[in-house]
């Protein structure tokens, strides 16, 4: 007990000294004082670690030499090491020397300064909000007259606190602005230099911890400018050396600027990984950000149930927050048709300083779950200069409410014009955040996230309803890929004869589909270009639930319930146009282009039966040759480039001590090299990433027979972390092969679920496949599920042999498929292999 | 050898096992049509592909027999085939003393023929798909006995003998009824090129109960008591699976009916590597169940697997009757049969209380899909 007393104390003190000297924070004229990092007393009962006696060590002699103990200088330099050395702290033998190299007479002159500014500080902290206008102008005066006395001093130190304060006060000022408020650009400047300025004062003088507080500003400030960009890599580095010096509340509000961020781009995945990052070191119950935002990110994955549990069980303490939870547990409830409950939080909302906006959308998405359509119009169909100001997303959402008013009431013209309205303004962020970044390197999506895809949806449905179905498919396909097409066109839209052209490629011409999360929307395009569209009334979790369904009946060998469930997506996810052209059909190797979006990308298209009892069920693979692909890679088709070119043969990894991993691989490729006699061979030793590399670069087509692996190593924004297994334990990444420009007219990927990947809202699954795809690639033969090492070695000979016939690879795949399915393998062998591609 | 396409085929969904063993043991006598009945049809897809795999195997090793007889063989010089069967170690094999077994490994290191002989004892032939098969009663089971002992002769042809032996071998169970089973039956994993582990979007980390599950005779009726298995994820705290009853559709959500919690500290046995959730009892119908895991209190969804408790009384009564002191040889028996009719779950329950060894593990290994 005398020791955890002991520690206690020392604890105490320490933080209250290193608080005030060395990693204080500047004042919070507005939010709440940070709780954790910066209070000088630790929480009762929570032990101190070494870190912290060691800490509070150094901070004391900091102290004390400060004021002029020049004895102190010997344990202030052994504790500072021991920091470097032990803890990372490589910025504390910095701090020293600073100090060090100066006289005790400079040092006092400095610390003097520094009680000048916590003087300033105070009274920020503590200042009446009502005289907060009049009384700004007074305190920035007295900021910069104190910078400037204390910059040419040899301590100079506290300059840059009070730089700092005086930048949070003008960042503060700018978010109360409009845009368009005359003093906003001298504002913004002047909040620049001064963070500039108060940053080269701790660089200058060895400091790091002083540092966070600009850091964090400075991404606030690149935020009030739009330059989102520029923001997070503030907050990237602001966070980074909060944990390097292991300041938590700074890390805290980083993070939290990168959640905003990442929110602002509709990248759930990037999303996620940062809620992750947050929780490492805080709980939900001790950070409502961290709650809500995780109760957002569950609501957005149509996982409303999970988290209407999360938000009742994490009910926030500080009162301040509690409006902000009933907001975000209204929406929940909304999404569990729980319309009475989420009406009452809303009428506890009301008066109490909600945004408008909030509320505003709040009530008119309850109204139309009520069917109250006239009200929502009556709200929100009104010009710009009627409604309170809103944000662009707000804008957007409040658009799609319009929109689906309308459809509700029957007119579909009208809901057209106001989801042009929603889409266009989506499209006008998407376009200004492309100027920062290209968001195709990384997990964003505009269309998928920011406005939703249920948007899309609602405008296809409009359009089918006019008898547009034509344009429907096209506002389809340009939402699932505008702006990043493989063949240069990229920022260009996809025009009508484009899609035509697409259509008139294949025989049964094309489908594609969209997905939200309540409906969806189907349209097929005859290869004359006559389009019929439909509604898909299932949910996106449902289509999901039946796609796992399906595959896991087929992969038990439960062949019989496969087929009824089966027939039962069948009947949800294809048109009766194409259904009745399929069936009609006389010849059952015509080509049908199936642009998968959505759960559909994940659905065994090919092992769905059609038909009835009366005229017999048949599959689709066995009425047409299907090629698949999660959008459309360049404005044309262009012409099928022969397949029977040079082939090069790569596979059958060996491990690290020379054993072979895949038995029947090796003699797959020995079987495929008799086939094609021209081919070059890379297999067990031979299989090299060097040799793959090269093959990748050779515009051959390839045949890689391996296992796909998953392996953070191969981690990126954009694709899933798996790579392909070369010999001797070394990985080739999908983000590696994304950038190696591999334009092969087909490539073979006989490993496991190579057809998988991070499913991104409106952009699709990003694995190997689609980082083949977008490095060029024509045509790739994948695969839905594991596969069996000996049924590759039986299934892509059959493939191969038919390329060799003369057909292109969708229609060779389905021979192979159904030379496989009628010797009797079940369809969880052959189901799993597909084309992506054009042929 | 029967004549060929003579056999007819009995109608698959009604067939005893027995009739159906019977008509796979004679599969290469069907017309071509029935086989492809047979292939596709769930009971019998799986033990064909065995039985196609073993004649295989056969065939390969007969030729290489052939080879090696033809290219290398020299009857003056090679020890009997007798003594390569026990210097192979094949199944009842003698015991050689250590001066022979040294010549004879001298002249294997000489001899690529009688090398690859001995190779192709040491690599084990795939399992004979009867030996899944069930007694047709369990009072049928043979009683504690030394393992079969293949068929041998002097002769000195040995590569023809062997290959000779190792077919009898193969064929015991066809010709002299069922053998004892034991460890070594276990099924051994087949060979994928990956692993699924697309975590939330599919199994992912979810191994078992999938497909079928028998349910079991007690007092409320049958029941099927569901272990939940999964993969564990590295910092996880806490498990927990809900269990959905839905209508066995393929969109119906169904209703939550078990939401079962267990922290990492409760999976200490069998490994902290391998959670495993009891799950209460669940009358016959379809089921999803979903499996999260806490890491630094945020949930992470591993993913979401069907099933379906099934009745099948007779089987059931057999399992039930079971105890851990029951014989070795029975209860792999009746793992065997349970995971040749597709009741994995169930077979896998069972495995896990089977005598630890590389046999047992290999079959719990998790599946790759």
């Amino acid at each position: 007990m005398a020791g955890t007393g002991r520690k206690l104390l020392i604890g105490f003190f320490a933080c209250l000294l290193g608080w005030a000297i060395w990693g204080r924070p500047a004042p919070e004229a507005v939010e709440a004082r940070p709780a954790v990092a910066s209070d000088p007393s630790p929480p009762a009962g929570v032990e101190t670690s070494e870190y912290d006696e060691l800490y509070a060590a150094f901070a004391a002699d900091l102290e004390a030499f400060r004021r002029g103990e020049d004895a102190r200088l010997d344990a202030l330099q052994s504790n500072a090491a021991r920091l470097a050395r032990d803890h990372g702290r490589d910025d504390a033998p910095r701090v020293v020397d600073f100090y060090a190299d100066l006289s005790a007479r400079e040092r006092r002159l400095g610390r003097a300064a520094y009680d000048d500014f916590v003087v300033i500080w105070e009274r920020v902290a503590d200042h009446a909000p009502a005289d907060w206008e009049r009384d700004r102008a007074d305190y920035l005066r007295e900021l910069e007259e104190l910078a400037a006395r204390v910059l040419p001093a040899a301590d100079f130190v506290p300059a840059g606190r009070a730089l700092a304060l005086a930048a949070r006060l003008e960042v503060e000022h700018l978010a109360s602005m409009t845009a368009q408020d005359p003093e906003r650009g001298e504002l913004l400047a002047s909040a620049e230099r001064h963070l500039r300025e108060a940053l080269a004062v701790f660089q200058r003088a060895g400091q790091e911890t002083p540092q966070l507080h600009p850091l964090w500003q400075q991404g606030k400030l690149e935020l009030l400018r739009g330059a989102d960009e520029r923001a997070r890599r503030r907050f990237e580095v602001c966070a980074e050396l909060a944990r390097r010096v292991r300041v938590d509340d700074y890390r805290e509000r980083a993070l939290v600027g990168l959640i905003g961020l990442a929110r602002r781009r509709g990248d759930a995945h990037r999303l996620r990984e940062l809620l992750d990052r947050l929780a490492s070191f805080r709980r939900p119950e001790e950070c409502w950000e961290l709650t809500r935002a995780y109760a957002l990110h569950l609501l957005h994955r149509d996982e409303a149930e999970r988290a209407a549990e999360f938000l009742i069980r994490h009910r926030p303490a500080d009162p301040g927050a509690l409006d902000a939870w009933r907001h975000v547990l209204a929406l929940v409830r909304l999404r569990l048709e729980d319309f009475e409950g989420a009406r009452g939080l809303l009428e506890r909302l009301r008066g109490r300083g909600r945004k408008a906006e909030d509320l505003l959308l709040l009530q008119a998405t309850l109204d139309l779950e009520l069917s109250d359509s006239a009200a929502v119009l009556d709200a929100l169909d009104r010009p710009p200069s009627e409604l309170p100001e809103m944000s662009e997303r707000g804008r957007s959402r409040a658009a799609v409410l319009v929109g689906e008013a309308h459809l509700v009431e029957g007119r579909p013209r009208a809901a057209l014009e106001a989801l042009e309205r929603a889409r266009d303004i989506a499209d006008g962020w998407e376009a200004r955040l492309e100027e920062q970044l290209e968001l195709e390197t990384t997990s964003a999506s505009i269309m998928g996230e920011w406005l939703g895809l249920h948007a899309v949806v609602l405008e296809a449905r409009a359009l089918i309803d006019l008898d547009r179905a034509f344009e429907a498919a096209l506002v389809i396909e340009t939402a699932h890929g505008a702006r990043w097409r493989g063949d240069g066109a990229r920022g260009e839209r996809l025009e009508a004869d484009d899609l035509r052209a697409w259509a008139a490629a294949s025989e049964h011409g094309l489908v594609t589909w969209v997905l939200g999360a309540d409906s969806g929307a189907v349209v097929h395009v005859s290869p004359t270009g006559e389009a019929r569209g439909q509604a898909i009334a299932r949910k996106r979790s449902e289509l999901e639930r039946g796609a796992r369904r399906l595959r896991g009946a087929l992969l038990s060998g439960q062949e019989a319930r496969a087929t009824r469930l089966g027939e039962e997506l069948a009947a949800a996810v294809l048109p009766d146009a194409l259904r009745e052209r399929l069936l009609a059909a006389e010849a059952s190797d015509g080509r049908l282009l199936c642009l998968a979006h959505g759960e559909v990308e994940r659905l065994p298209l090919e092992a769905l039966p059609l038909g009835d009892e009366s005229s017999g069920s048949r599959l689709l693979d066995e009425l047409a040759a299907l090629a698949i692909l999660p959008e459309l890679p360049a404005r044309r088709p262009g012409t099928a480039p022969s397949m029977g070119a040079t082939w090069q043969l790569l596979g059958a990894p060996l491990d690290g001590a020379g054993r072979p991993r895949l038995p029947a691989a090796r003699e797959e490729l020995g079987v495929l090299a008799d086939l094609l006699p021209g081919a070059a061979l890379h297999a067990g030793p031979g299989f090299r990433r060097r040799a793959v590399l090269d093959a990748l670069s050779s515009g051959d087509c390839l045949h890689l027979a391996t296992h796909l692996e998953r392996s953070e190593a191969c981690d990126s924004p954009r694709y899933a972390p798996v790579g392909l297994e070369l010999s001797g334990g070394d990985l080739l990444c999908a983000r590696e092969v994304a950038e190696l420009g591999c334009r092969a007219p087909l490539v073979v990927l006989a490993a496991c679920e190579t057809a998988e990947g991070r499913q991104l809202d409106a952009r699709g699954l990003q694995g190997v496949a689609r980082a083949f795809l977008a490095s060029g690639t024509r045509n790739l033969l994948v695969t839905l599920w594991p596969i069996r090492d000996e049924v590759a070695r039986e299934f892509t000979p059959l493939f191969h042999e038919a390329l060799l016939e003369g057909l292109g690879p969708a229609r060779a795949a389905r021979r192979a498929r159904r030379a496989l399915a009628e010797s009797g393998v079940p369809a969880a062998e052959w189901a799993a292999y597909r084309v992506i591609g054009r042929d | 050898m029967h004549d060929p396409k003579t056999r007819t085929l009995p109608p698959l969904d009604r067939a005893t096992p027995g009739e159906l063993s019977e008509t796979l043991a004679h599969w290469d006598e069907l017309a071509t049509a029935d086989l492809v009945r047979l292939a596709a049809h769930p009971r019998s897809a799986r033990k064909l592909a065995g039985l196609r795999a073993v004649e295989g195997w056969m065939r390969e090793r007969e030729e290489g027999v052939e080879r090696a007889a033809e290219e290398a063989f020299d009857p003056a010089r090679c020890p009997s085939a007798e003594e390569l069967y026990d210097f192979g170690r094949g199944p009842g094999f003698r015991h050689l003393d250590e001066e022979r077994e040294e010549l004879l490994a001298r002249h294997l290191a000489t001899c690529g023929a009688c090398s690859e002989l001995v190779g192709s004892l040491q690599s084990p032939p795939p399992l004979p798909v009867e030996a899944f098969a069930p007694s047709p009663e369990p009072s049928h089971l043979e009683p504690e006995s030394e393992p079969a002992r293949p068929l041998r002769s002097s002769s000195t042809w040995a590569p023809f003998l062997v290959a000779a032996s190792l077919a009898g071998l193969l064929l015991v169970p066809f010709v002299l009824g069922p053998r004892k089973a034991s460890l070594a039956d276990l099924p051994a994993g087949a060979v994928f090129r990956g692993q699924s582990d697309f975590l939330g979007q599919g199994a992912g980390a979810l191994h078992f109960p999938r497909g079928p599950l028998l349910a079991l005779p007690s007092t409320d009726g049958p029941r099927a008591i569901p272990r939940f298995e999964l993969s564990a994820l590295p910092d996880a705290a806490e498990y927990r699976v809900e269990v959905h009853r839905h209508d066995g559709g393929a969109f119906d959500a169904g209703n939550r009916i078990q939401n079962l919690h267990a922290s990492t500290a409760d999976f200490a046995a069998p490994s902290p590597a391998a959670p495993l959730l009891e799950g209460g009892p669940l009358a016959p119908g379809h089921y999803s169940w979903r499996a999260f895991a806490e890491v630094d209190g945020l949930e992470r969804e591993l993913g979401s697997l069907d099933f379906e408790v099934v009745e099948q009384p007779e089987l059931a009564a057999r399992v039930a009757e079971l105890s851990p002191s029951s014989s070795l040889s029975r209860r792999v028996e009746q793992i065997l049969e349970l995971h040749a009719r597709g009741l994995l779950s169930d077979a896998r329950r069972l495995a896990r209380d089977l005598p630890e060894s590389p046999e047992r593990e290999a079959y719990l290994r998790p599946p790759a899909r």
